[in-house]
């Protein structure tokens, strides 16, 4: 019997992934038992190496039919497998080729060993685009295609509000009416909730530090059905205040602070001043998309507010997820939904007012917009590839015409038509799996850059590796790929007239009339290809551009932020207030920094409250505007400019009048041209609030993206709000980032307990906001910039190939009177009107399918003429330069020499 | 009531695939662990067919699935035992379909020899 570590075994273990996961968990023991049996039988070491072949081939084909029917079965909703149905049918042309298969693949190393020097450039061809694409079906395999890491995860949906009078469309939801969700439907199994990420503050060892936590509600990790490593997850009743409830770890931050060990449960965290303790750790893997937290609490609601205190209803801060019962489909789910919405929003009118209520299958809404990009890059990687094939096509066609002397005599000598084709292809095959092994190879480091580079907000981009699903991606797009490229050099070299060939010496065979047009159009479709991926970089390179150009509305040059949370339990208002004006003191008194100023949210940075507001004197109210509180020295430190009125003073105090700056976009909602002096509420007309006196208007901040408007913006003085939760920003001489070892002194010097978080220079947080744009850009100009590299060496190989056939009719020509200038034209002219004809269709083809960039661009047309001239001009130059030096060679043609070997 | 069903109703799945027969009629005659039911196919095709793990166990799982198998307690080659291996058996469907599909293979076989196309 086999050894347990020996190669083949290993080797078969690690093929076993081919079977999807549940299979291979029922199964995988007993075949790979099976596997070892069956290898000890064999005699010989030749008969063994077959064996193994067969094992491996028939998991890769068993796999791929599996997964094949799982993906089908996934996608015909939650029906059964159909009925199993065996059709008796002949495999009989399949063996016949895979008969000589074999023989072909040995035929074809040797082959390929004999010209090393073609076969190295084909498979760097090959490894390039085919790992290209590997990597990035990787991603988009792990983003958009593997199920969510949760028990049955095309039951689980995920719950939203909308509503039309406040403009949100799929919002969080207010804690009360979840409550009357989860009691009265009847479509769910189970409705739970969570909310945040936020941070809390984690004192251990004298140390303070902030961490992610988030929070849910009891019945949360039993409804996604996630299990503990150590201890227990939440039980029911911990979505209302109860007794021996504690914080649930992940499994990282489980390994990065107790190092695995089990006996962390039972002991104490010191989460903001007071012990909380730890009761259970999850399982490694699990993660929700939006909240990766390091502990997460339970809700533990006061049954005495939630869903009983108005309020409840007016914040909309937790996001539900419900499973929905067997057999329900997402329809009925979203109709009783919206039925009972419509009962609350009679019932409740002063806050459910046109309140809807909707589902959207979990994975849907995780996957969300990143569908588009990847999609997006999908094709660029494609087209790529099809690049790299036509490439190889003409290589293969080049090499085929230069062997058809050694077909013709193969074939006189009986080799059949079918043999014939069949070895042509084996070479393909050749090629293509080891350009698909090397491609893996590629792909397998691409990966880990990609991840590394990705935009933080790409879903689950965590998950992205390389799977079974990803091997065969790999292994289908290289048996394509040598279909594709090998099928028509196959072709036409096996299309021997043994007589003329034989006959005359075959020089001239092979490079007819019907080949070069082959090879003409490969090279057309090549150039046109890159064209549009070029001109698709093109457009997302300017796009990105444009971006970074908006006027952000302060100057990000030089600023560093950083958030401060004070506890509740040892400041008040009036505290939090002393506290953050002595920091601010202090620290632009300091060296290295010019201005530093606070304010409770920055601009592009996220977390602000919205509200309604009230103008005196006007009817219509202004809906949803942002509000925050800013300390006085906030507009200089930005660069905000005042438009007109002042600033805020030192005056402006808890108990003195209320005074608020307001932005453009709001002073043109005044009916009257002059804000300045006018007074404001910051809630709906009927309901009473103090009013506050406009004192100043600003130059708009553009806050949650930069290619929006600018939303509707007020300032109050942080003095007369006290926020205990501030993001602190500095203006500084040089690198922002240095400064944060001085801030945190600074802070410490203040209070010991406090730990500043979420070090971040202003210029970060831009370019965090642009991530995903950024990435798009760059690997679509990646891979442009690797399309125009092969179509050039296409267009080269193509005119070298055509020139060396040709070296006496340049004899015969120079012998006739023609000069150099001459010969250099024609040759030009040659392969430029090949690449011209690309050019055209390049454009026609960019026209119609770069439209699917419509979404991403801003303040670009997809039709943008600078950029298709810019980009068509540069294309043309690299051509011409692939032109030249062929062409050049053509004019150095010795006529004597070349007139003497015809 | 609903396995009676289905057992009336086994006649639909026919004709079956060669390799399943040949899967399920090396359970005739009692449990077998998987690389028994190889040999056992083996031995039925006249070294024919050779079932690689893969595609075996690609057929395996369907077929328990499909409740034409099951996996048995028993575990009769007490002394080549590992306690790896797992026995499977034929269910009451599974052996009804065996037999519809040797009887419609039966009669298959009495017409040609009614040609003089078999040979005893």
């Amino acid at each position: 019997m086999l050894s347990s570590s020996s190669w083949p075994l290993r080797l078969f273990r690690f093929w076993l992934r081919a079977f999807p996961p549940g299979h291979r968990q029922r199964f995988g023991a007993e075949m790979t038992l099976m596997f070892q049996d069956g290898m000890g039988e064999q005699g010989s070491a030749r008969r063994r190496c077959g064996y193994l072949l067969k094992a491996l081939f028939g998991l890769l084909a068993n796999g791929f039919v599996l997964r094949a029917q799982g993906w089908r079965r996934r996608n015909s909703g939650f029906a059964d497998p159909p009925p199993m149905r065996f059709s008796p049918h002949s495999k009989k042309g399949l063996h016949l080729m895979l008969g000589s298969l074999p023989t072909g693949l040995r035929f074809a190393l040797r082959g390929l060993m004999r010209t090393p020097g073609f076969a190295l450039v084909a498979l760097f061809t090959l490894t390039l685009g085919i790992g290209a694409n590997t990597a990035i079906f990787s991603v988009l395999n792990s983003v958009l295609l593997r199920p969510l890491p949760f028990e049955r995860p095309h039951e689980l949906v995920q719950l939203w509000e909308s509503n039309p009078l406040k403009g949100w469309e799929r919002n969080s939801a207010a804690p009360a009416n979840f409550l009357d969700w989860k009691q009265q439907s009847t479509v769910f199994q189970d409705v739970a909730a969570y909310f945040g990420p936020g941070f809390i503050t984690w004192s251990a060892d004298g140390e303070v530090s902030q961490i992610v936590r988030a929070s849910a509600t009891g019945n949360f990790f039993s409804l996604l059905g996630a299990k503990p490593v150590a201890g227990r997850l939440f039980r029911d009743e911990e979505t209302w205040q109860s007794e021996n409830s504690g914080a649930v770890l992940s499994h990282g931050f489980w390994l990065r602070h107790f190092g695995g060990d089990p006996e962390a449960v039972g002991k104490n965290l010191i989460l903001n001043g007071s012990p909380v303790e730890i009761v259970g750790v999850l399982e490694a893997g699990f993660r929700v998309h939006d909240a990766d937290a390091d502990i997460w609490l339970p809700s533990q609601w006061n049954p005495q507010v939630i869903g009983v205190a108005v309020w409840t209803r007016r914040a909309h801060w937790i996001r539900p997820i419900a499973r929905l019962k067997p057999g329900v489909t997402l329809e009925q789910a979203s109709a009783e939904l919206e039925l009972i919405a419509k009962r609350l929003e009679k019932e409740y009118p002063e806050t459910n007012t046109q309140m809807g209520a909707g589902l959207t299958p979990l994975h849907e809404w995780v996957v969300g917009e990143s569908r588009a990009t990847l999609w997006v890059l999908m094709a660029a990687v494609g087209a790529v590839l099809l690049i790299a094939c036509a490439n190889v096509a003409n290589l293969l066609l080049a090499r085929g015409s230069a062997r058809y002397r050694e077909m013709a005599i193969r074939g006189a000598l009986g080799a059949g038509r079918a043999r014939l084709f069949v070895q042509m292809l084996g070479e393909s095959l050749m090629l293509a799996l080891l350009g698909g092994l090397l491609g893996l190879g590629l792909a397998w480091a691409a990966v880990a850059a990609l991840k590394a580079a990705a935009p933080p907000d790409l879903p689950r981009i965590w998950d992205v590796g390389i799977d079974g699903n990803v091997l065969l991606f790999c292994l289908a797009v290289a048996l394509a790929t040598a279909v594709f490229f090998g099928l028509a050099p196959a072709w036409s070299s096996t299309r021997t007239d043994l007589r003329s060939a034989l006959h005359e010496g075959g020089r001239q065979m092979g490079s007819g009339l019907g080949q070069g047009r082959l090879r003409g159009a490969l090279v057309t479709a090549e150039v046109a290809l890159s064209l549009m991926l070029v001109i698709a970089a093109g457009l997302l390179l300017r796009s990105l551009m444009e971006l970074r150009s908006v006027d952000p509305g302060f100057n990000p040059r030089n600023l560093l932020t950083f958030n401060l949370s004070l506890p509740g339990s040892r400041y008040n208002a009036a505290q939090a207030v002393a506290f953050c004006d002595q920091l601010v003191g202090r620290l632009s008194g300091l060296p290295g920094i010019r201005l530093a100023a606070a304010a409770s949210a920055l601009p592009l940075a996220g977390g602000t409250w919205t509200a309604d507001s009230t103008i005196e004197g006007q009817e219509e109210y202004v809906r949803e505007f942002r509000h925050r509180s800013i300390t006085p020295e906030y507009l200089e430190t930005m660069g905000v400019t005042l438009v007109k009125g002042r600033n805020f003073l030192e005056t402006d105090v808890g108990g003195s009048q209320g005074v608020v700056i307001i932005n453009e976009a709001f002073a043109r909602r005044f009916e009257h041209a002059e804000p300045l002096g006018h007074r404001i509420k910051l809630t709906k007309p009927d309901r009473d609030s103090p009013w506050l006196t406009v004192v100043g208007v600003v130059a708009d901040e553009k806050f949650e993206r930069l290619d929006e408007a600018a939303p509707i913006q007020v300032y109050q003085p942080h003095s007369q709000r006290g926020e205990r939760f501030m993001r602190v920003v500095l203006r500084s001489d040089g690198d922002p980032l240095l400064l944060s070892d001085t801030v945190r002194a600074e802070v410490a010097a203040l209070d010991p307990e406090i730990a500043p978080f979420s070090f971040r220079s202003m210029a970060q947080i831009i370019s965090n906001v642009l991530a995903q744009e950024r990435f798009m850009a760059q690997l679509v100009g990646m891979f442009a910039a690797l399309a125009l590299l092969l179509a050039s060496v296409g267009v080269y190989g193509v005119l070298a190939y055509s020139v060396s056939r040709r070296t006496q009719e340049f004899g015969v020509r120079m012998a006739l009177g023609a000069g150099k200038a001459d010969l250099l034209g024609m040759v030009l002219r040659q392969g430029m009107s090949t690449v011209g004809l690309g050019i055209v269709l390049g454009m026609a083809g960019a026209v119609a399918f770069n439209r699917i960039l419509a979404g991403v661009l801003f303040q670009v047309s997809t039709t943008d003429p600078r950029t298709f001239a810019l980009v068509a001009g540069a294309l043309a130059a690299v051509a011409l330069a692939a032109c030249y030096l062929p062409a050049q060679r053509a004019c150095r043609v010795d006529p004597n020499a070349a007139l003497r070997t015809e | 009531m609903a396995r009676d069903e289905r057992i009336a109703q086994a006649e639909q799945h026919l004709p079956l695939k060669p390799t399943v027969y040949l899967i399920l009629f090396s359970l005739i005659s009692g449990p077998c662990h998987g690389y028994g039911i190889k040999k056992q196919v083996e031995g039925l095709s006249r070294g024919k067919v050779r079932l690689d793990p893969g595609t075996l166990y690609r057929w395996m799982g369907r077929l328990l699935d499909d409740g034409w198998l099951e996996e048995s307690d028993s575990r009769p080659q007490a002394d080549q035992d590992d306690e790896r291996r797992r026995y499977y058996q034929l269910t009451a469907l599974g052996r009804r379909i065996v037999e519809l599909e040797s009887n419609r293979l039966a009669y298959l076989v009495e017409a040609a020899r009614n040609y003089g196309l078999v040979r005893r």
